[in-house]
């Protein structure tokens, strides 16, 4: 009884994915990646200053938009990232506010921390690659200066069983999403290490 | 590869072997290599299509702070095509060439947001290679402390099937503490 309830999720996609090619339409797929607290970020130092971060709507609309015949996907993806920028800040300041631009930011903490996301892909069916890269930017407490400007991406990689793209999908999201975190505590630790929130005024 | 350029951490990346594709400049203590990727088998190693036939000049970029000198944030590359001792893209190069559609700050083509081959239907093949040409492209941003080093490629718009064409590479960074701005220029001679 198990085995067609599985087929049937695992053909859902496919259908909905040939459904909206043949209309021509945009096609959402949701997905879903956990937000288990890193162990990556377990080991950083945090800096005794306050930080802004600012959480535009460009990040928490983010997705990533791929084309197919006929038709388009789309896969959201801002919520996720909103997650991971709150996670990544949190674990590098001691306080961390929050807010929806620069301007907002200004003036409000020690330094501001701007999050952006530069790129996202997926390419498959075999194997199911997945792209994140983020570029975090360091300015001083008013915004004037740019303190630090760092790259970290997670990439993903899995190749699905039989009919089993969907899983795949999600699993490949998940890879990404991990490499992505641990390549950001590296970067930020290493402009933390250089003082640059210490030099902050 | 030229003397000083080395350990490039681009996906599948190899320099070529010999120094007649690759191109590298020294000033304010940051150095500057390039390598662009004219050949149709090369390109197909790298990215699974000639990208010269679909009017892409991908360029491989290194660039090193050296040690002993500030830190630096790199913020913009750019490429003139010269051609009949025109230094800038012809506009009407410019118009007829489908890239130029995803045509972006600074003058390299930006992978995010709409696709890289606008125009042609995403199928699988096209999906991995736009996905290869996203996982290998240069940060457009990013802050080079003493000794620091990043890599990848920047992709410019050309004119379709044009393997043979001069141009001039430019980097534009500022430092940090001095507000110091400067542009880096390299010849690159295919």
């Amino acid at each position: 009884m198990r085995r067609p309830e599985r087929s049937r999720r695992t053909l859902l996609p496919l259908g909905a994915l040939l459904l909206a090619c043949a209309a021509g339409c945009v096609e959402t797929t949701k997905v879903k990646i956990s937000h288990e607290p890193s162990a990556a970020l377990s080991g950083t130092s945090r800096s005794p200053r306050t930080a802004a971060l600012v959480i535009t709507p460009e990040l928490r609309d983010h997705s990533c938009r791929i084309r197919l015949v006929g038709g388009s996907r789309i896969y959201p993806l801002g919520e996720h990232m909103v997650l991971y920028a709150r996670e990544v800040a949190a674990a590098l300041f001691t306080q961390v506010n929050e807010f929806a631009s620069e301007a907002d930011a200004a003036g409000k903490g020690d330094v501001i921390l701007i999050p952006r996301m530069v790129k996202s892909s997926i390419s498959g069916p075999v194997p199911m690659e997945t792209l994140l890269r983020a570029e975090w930017t360091i300015k001083d407490r008013n915004g004037q200066e740019t303190l630090w400007v760092a790259n970290a991406e997670g990439t993903g990689s899995v190749r699905p069983k039989i009919l089993g793209v969907g899983t795949a999908e999600r699993k490949s999201w998940q890879q990404a999403y991990d490499q992505l975190m641990a390549g950001t505590a590296e970067v930020l630790n290493e402009a933390l290490a250089r003082g640059i929130a210490r030099e902050a005024p | 590869m030229l003397g000083g350029c080395s350990a490039p951490q681009t996906v599948d990346y190899t320099p070529t072997s010999g120094s007649a594709s690759s191109c590298r400049t020294v000033a304010h203590g940051l150095e500057l290599c390039a390598d662009p990727v004219t050949d149709a088998a090369r390109s197909k190693r790298l990215f699974g299509i000639d990208s010269a036939k679909r009017g892409v000049l991908p360029v491989h970029v290194e660039i090193r702070n050296l040690d002993n000198h500030g830190t630096w944030l790199i913020e913009q590359t750019n490429m003139r095509l010269r051609r009949a001792g025109e230094e800038a893209l012809p506009r009407s190069i410019d118009k007829r060439n489908r890239a130029a559609e995803v045509y972006g700050a600074g003058g390299s083509i930006l992978l995010s947001g709409p696709l890289l081959f606008a125009g042609t239907t995403e199928k699988s093949k096209d999906l991995k290679v736009t996905h290869e040409f996203a996982r290998k492209e240069l940060p457009l941003r990013q802050t080079l402390a003493r000794g620091g080093a990043y890599a990848g490629f920047v992709y410019f718009p050309v004119p379709k099937g044009d393997r043979n064409l001069s141009a001039k590479l430019l980097i534009t960074a500022t430092e940090v503490a001095t507000k110091e701005k400067i542009t880096l220029e390299l010849d690159l001679t295919p």
